[in-house]
């Protein structure tokens, strides 16, 4: 297929403002999938996780085949993006792999700061950017409002605006023709040593490690000798081909092409999203531009709820890296929870989500530590430490930072004061504050991440019923007046309940911890004393009284069988507590640190 | 105290109640002569498919067993005495004050039922309307000494204790009352929220005003606090030893040579037949139960079809952790020997560590006893009250 018969694009748009269905219809008008096909809505998100939350987590490329009301037919690539702040490196790939954008705002809620953010980003690259209305069936529709939103958020002219309701599948067909319209078709030169950027892999249990790339020199074929130019990972191909969206495998991938690629390799850590591809043979001189090497920016310990489920957590671990690189975990142990892993995450719906995994599809009871972020430490004046861990606080130290963020919000204007508060207990920083349209606010604030990693986004939502969107990028780190705040149960620190703390808020903290740990640790067959310390100064102490009874009083009339399941279920509920020495803990005590202003 | 395989105790059930109390979550209907008497024609049907195995024990219990008009009442035990050999078993029938009168106390102590066990529940009179009673505590109190005059020398008596509202002084006197009537057998239950019955609703509602009022105050009923319910165990322990009684389960307090064999046949593991609707039996290792749908039992009867709805083969680790829960709720506890010879597992082996941390806690104690190197497990005093604790470490 010639270069100006081809047209790469992606999907830009809010969780719930109809990305998936307006990909399901493009794939049932185009043919690619027909009605009875699409039964098992929304093709694109194929993990049972994305389906439920409704997010799509990993990207993948459909390649269509359009015929056009010009006469010529087309080959369209849609490259889908996932959805969430967590993985907006992902997406920035995503769209370095298209020539243009489909930007989807629902037509009552309007713009929202996540696909602000993924706009810039496509701004960014260069995309061509068509803005699509959706939902303009619902009752609540205000297309001409969210016209006005949308010239005024992001500068883009709304003239030509696509209205749609992908779920009645309206509008779709003038969607295909402003594609075909208005997306350039991309350039390349086929006779330039090979340049494919990779912006996807997963793992595949037959075939290992699968890459989708997109090519902009050269071409790949079986047999191609590939070089990866970040991790210098060297393979040959084996297969190549396209998503239709069944997979179908093709003689090679030319200039301004999206496929895949297949060779032996075991471990997606071999292929980073936003590497690029070249030829071991007639390698080009410069990669694509804007790799980066993405860390985790969130920690936590995972830890098995019965210790001999320690190695299936470790397999578990390494088959979920296996297929998600930005994942990172190795052994660590607590004298509290004995031995588990500490993991980093990109965000903290990437941990949720592992967790889930892992609980799920292997089976695991884990317990997990209070996310935290990454430290840096400087001791003795010149030497650099980090630490991801409250645990791995040197007792001396000269300064500590922790990283900061700029978190981008946008709300209507009736709810800016409970947004405002709410930054302002989180120690945010006010950068900027400006009005979007007649009604809505877009502010900035510098905020130390570890503010902002646990109930920040609920809380977000919930005071402004619903409307408030955020965005965050990482900003670096800055120096903060922070102190050590150890947890003791009877006396005993437990290293996984500490916490790295403001000094500031350190009493008031250690105040609400310990009266938090009291009402979620249950009664036990001894008292239990909470103490909350800093160094060796307790600040707070809470007392947990010893059980005292638990009798079933009648227990006649021959319905044994009911009284052996109430014991029996009393049974499932310890064995969902982790013992820490003689204290059995539920999983919400770990968590309990976050739960408090 | 295993049982051959042969014998085996009998309960019958009679769903039937003039008012149904605050409290109960047994099965159990409001009376109507006519519902009545299909029920025991059905009932009589039922008991006919049970084998004739001599009896250890009968016992009739509900409901209000004594609901019953006298000639119904005389109609099924004739029947029952008839098909079974009973004479000197312990025969016992649950009465409640206010379905009572001589006559009938007469006709049930004639039919051969030697034992009673009356629910009193309470001798305070705000508690008794509170809990939805039907009867005065000075009617309880007669139905006590009129058992007695009918003929019977083995009487026991049900109280409650942890009601909302009861204070110490008004339990104290309830159980002196009780006492002071002579009865040879004595239980005192802490009072039970179970779903789905009109207390539960009462104590997880917050705003509708109650039905009741509370029996000593106006405020809004609350559930008793632990610390107290705690100190009313104690004290009825305390108090009804003193006074000869003695504690040989969980609840379960009487004069030497009176304790309940029925009751002990449950915790026993012993087998027992029961009939009737929702009734529960036990035999050779299986535990089923009746439909408690009163017009399906019926009905199931007439067709002589079989009212069992469910039914479960108690085997290897169940049924050992049967026998530690219910076994232990005797102040006598068990003896390791024989659940090794019946169970085939030690269990200071199989349990060693949880039985040195149960120990450790003072919640249980093993003793040698007196005869025969046996060596007994058994609750503390303290493990008493914190028995499920005790019970659940025995699951895996």
């Amino acid at each position: 297929m010639s270069l100006d018969k081809i047209r790469n694009f992606s999907i830009i748009a809010h969780i719930d403002h109809g990305k998936s269905t307006i990909a399901d219809r493009i794939l049932e008008l185009t043919g690619a999938l027909t009605q009875r096909e699409m039964t098992t809505k929304q093709v694109l998100d194929s993990m049972d996780l994305e389906q439920e939350r409704g997010i799509t987590i990993k990207a993948h490329a459909v390649t269509l085949q359009y015929e056009a009301d010009d006469g010529n037919t087309y080959l369209l690539n849609l490259i889908d993006t996932p959805g969430h702040v967590d993985f907006s490196y992902e997406v920035s790939r995503s769209l370095a792999s298209c020539e243009g954008a489909l930007l989807v705002v629902d037509a009552s809620q309007g713009v929202e700061a996540q696909t602000l953010a993924n706009t810039y980003l496509a701004v960014e690259h260069d995309l061509e950017i068509i803005p699509v209305i959706n939902k303009i069936d619902l009752p609540s529709a205000e297309p001409e409002r969210v016209k006005d939103d949308i010239e005024e958020s992001i500068g883009i002219d709304c003239t030509d605006v696509v209205l749609v309701s992908a779920k009645e599948g309206t509008g779709i067909p003038d969607v295909l023709e402003a594609i075909v319209r208005l997306v350039p078709p991309p350039s390349g030169d086929i006779n330039l040593p090979l340049k494919a950027l990779i912006f996807d892999s997963w793992f595949d249990n037959y075939q290992g490690v699968i890459v989708l790339v997109r090519v902009f020199d050269g071409e790949v074929k079986k047999g191609t000798q590939m070089l990866f130019m970040a991790t210098h990972a060297q393979y040959e191909v084996l297969e190549v081909g396209i998503f239709t969206p069944n997979k179908k495998t093709v003689q090679s991938l030319k200039p301004g092409e999206v496929g895949y690629i297949v060779a032996s390799i075991r471990n997606v850590s071999d292929t980073r999203v936003g590497d690029t591809i070249t030829d071991a043979d007639n390698p080009s001189p410069t990669p694509c531009p804007g790799y980066k090497d993405i860390k985790p920016m969130v920690f936590s310990g995972l830890y098995p709820i019965e210790t001999n489920q320690y190695e299936d957590l470790k397999d578990a671990l390494e088959k979920l890296t296996l297929n998600d690189s930005s994942f990172k975990f190795e052994p660590e142990s607590s004298t509290a929870l004995g031995f588990g892993f500490r993991c980093g995450f990109l965000g903290l719906l990437h941990m949720e989500i592992i967790k889930e995994r892992l609980e799920r599809e292997f089976m695991l009871d884990l317990v997990n530590t209070a996310p935290t972020v990454i430290y840096k430490i400087i001791i003795d004046g010149s030497e650099t430490l980090y630490i991801d861990s409250p645990a791995k606080l040197p007792e001396k130290y000269d300064a500590i930072e922790e990283p900061f963020v700029q978190a981008t919000i946008l709300v209507p204007s009736q709810y800016i004061g409970n947004i405002l508060e709410l930054c302002q207990e989180k120690r945010g920083a006010q950068k900027d504050f400006a009005y979007i349209g007649k009604d809505r606010i877009k502010v900035a604030y510098d905020f130390p991440l570890n503010e902002i990693l646990w109930d920040f986004y609920d809380k977000l939502k919930s005071s402004s019923s619903g409307y408030a969107s955020m965005d965050y990028e990482f900003l670096g780190y800055r120096a903060s007046k922070l102190t050590k705040l150890d947890i003791l149960l009877n006396g005993e620190p437990v290293d996984a309940l500490s916490l790295i703390v403001h000094k500031d808020r350190a009493y008031y903290k250690g105040r609400q911890v310990a009266d938090k740990l009291r009402e979620v640790i249950p009664r036990q067959m001894f008292e239990v004393i909470i103490q909350a310390a800093i160094g060796s100064k307790v600040i707070a102490r809470e007392t947990i009284k010893a059980m005292r009874k638990n009798v079933l009083a009648k227990c006649y009339g021959g319905d044994i069988t009911r009284k052996r399941k109430l014991l029996e279920k009393q049974k499932e509920g310890k064995r969902r507590m982790k013992q820490v020495g003689r204290v059995e803990i539920p999983q919400e005590a770990f968590l309990a640190v976050l739960k408090v202003k | 105290m295993v049982k051959s395989s042969m014998s085996a105790s009998l309960y019958i059930h009679i769903p039937f109640c003039l008012k149904r109390c605050l409290y109960c979550d047994f099965v159990s209907g409001l009376y109507s002569p006519e519902k009545a008497a299909a029920y025991i024609t059905a009932l009589k049907r039922e008991i006919l498919t049970i084998p004739k195995t001599p009896l250890e024990t009968l016992y009739i219990g509900g409901g209000t067993p004594t609901a019953l008009q006298t000639d119904l009442l005389r109609n099924l035990f004739v029947f029952i005495f008839n098909r079974f050999h009973l004479n000197d078993t312990e025969s016992t029938i649950e009465a409640n004050p206010g379905t009572l009168d001589n006559d009938k106390l007469s006709m049930i102590h004639a039919s051969g039922i030697n034992r009673i066990s009356i629910g009193v529940q309470s001798f305070n009179q705000k508690e008794l309307a509170f809990l939805g009673r039907i009867h005065t505590s000075e009617e309880a109190e007669d139905v006590v000494l009129l058992s007695r005059k009918s003929g019977f020398s083995n009487i026991g008596i049900d109280l409650i204790y942890g009601i909302p509202g009861q204070d110490m002084a008004s339990w104290e006197r309830t159980l002196e009352k009780a006492v002071s009537l002579n009865p040879q057998h004595i239980s005192a239950y802490e009072l039970t929220v179970e779903e789905g019955t009109g207390l539960y609703t009462l104590l997880n509602k917050h705003t509708i005003q109650h039905p009741r009022p509370a029996p000593h105050s106006s405020d809004r009923i609350k559930p008793m606090e632990e610390e107290r319910v705690i100190e009313m165990y104690n004290h009825t322990i305390d108090y009804l030893t003193s006074n000869g009684f003695v504690l040989y389960e969980i609840s379960n307090f009487a004069l030497p040579g009176y304790f309940s064999r029925h009751n002990l046949n449950y915790w026993n593991r012993g087998q027992y037949y029961g009939a009737g609707l929702g009734a529960h039996s036990f035999v050779e290792g299986r535990r089923f139960h009746n439909t408690d749908n009163l017009e399906e039992y019926i009905h199931l009867l007439s067709d002589n079809k079989t009212a069992v709805k469910e039914s479960e083969d108690i085997m290897g680790e169940t049924a050992l952790f049967e026998a530690l829960f219910l076994g232990l709720r005797k102040t006598e506890g068990i003896v390791v020997e024989s659940l090794a010879k019946r169970y085939g597992t030690n269990i200071l082996t199989r349990y060693e560590k949880e039985l040195k941390e149960l120990q450790d806690a003072r919640l249980v104690e093993l003793v040698s006893s007196g005869c025969a190197y046996e060596t007994v497990l058994r609750l503390t005093r303290k493990g008493l009250l914190l028995s499920n604790e005790v019970f659940a470490k025995f699951l895996s």
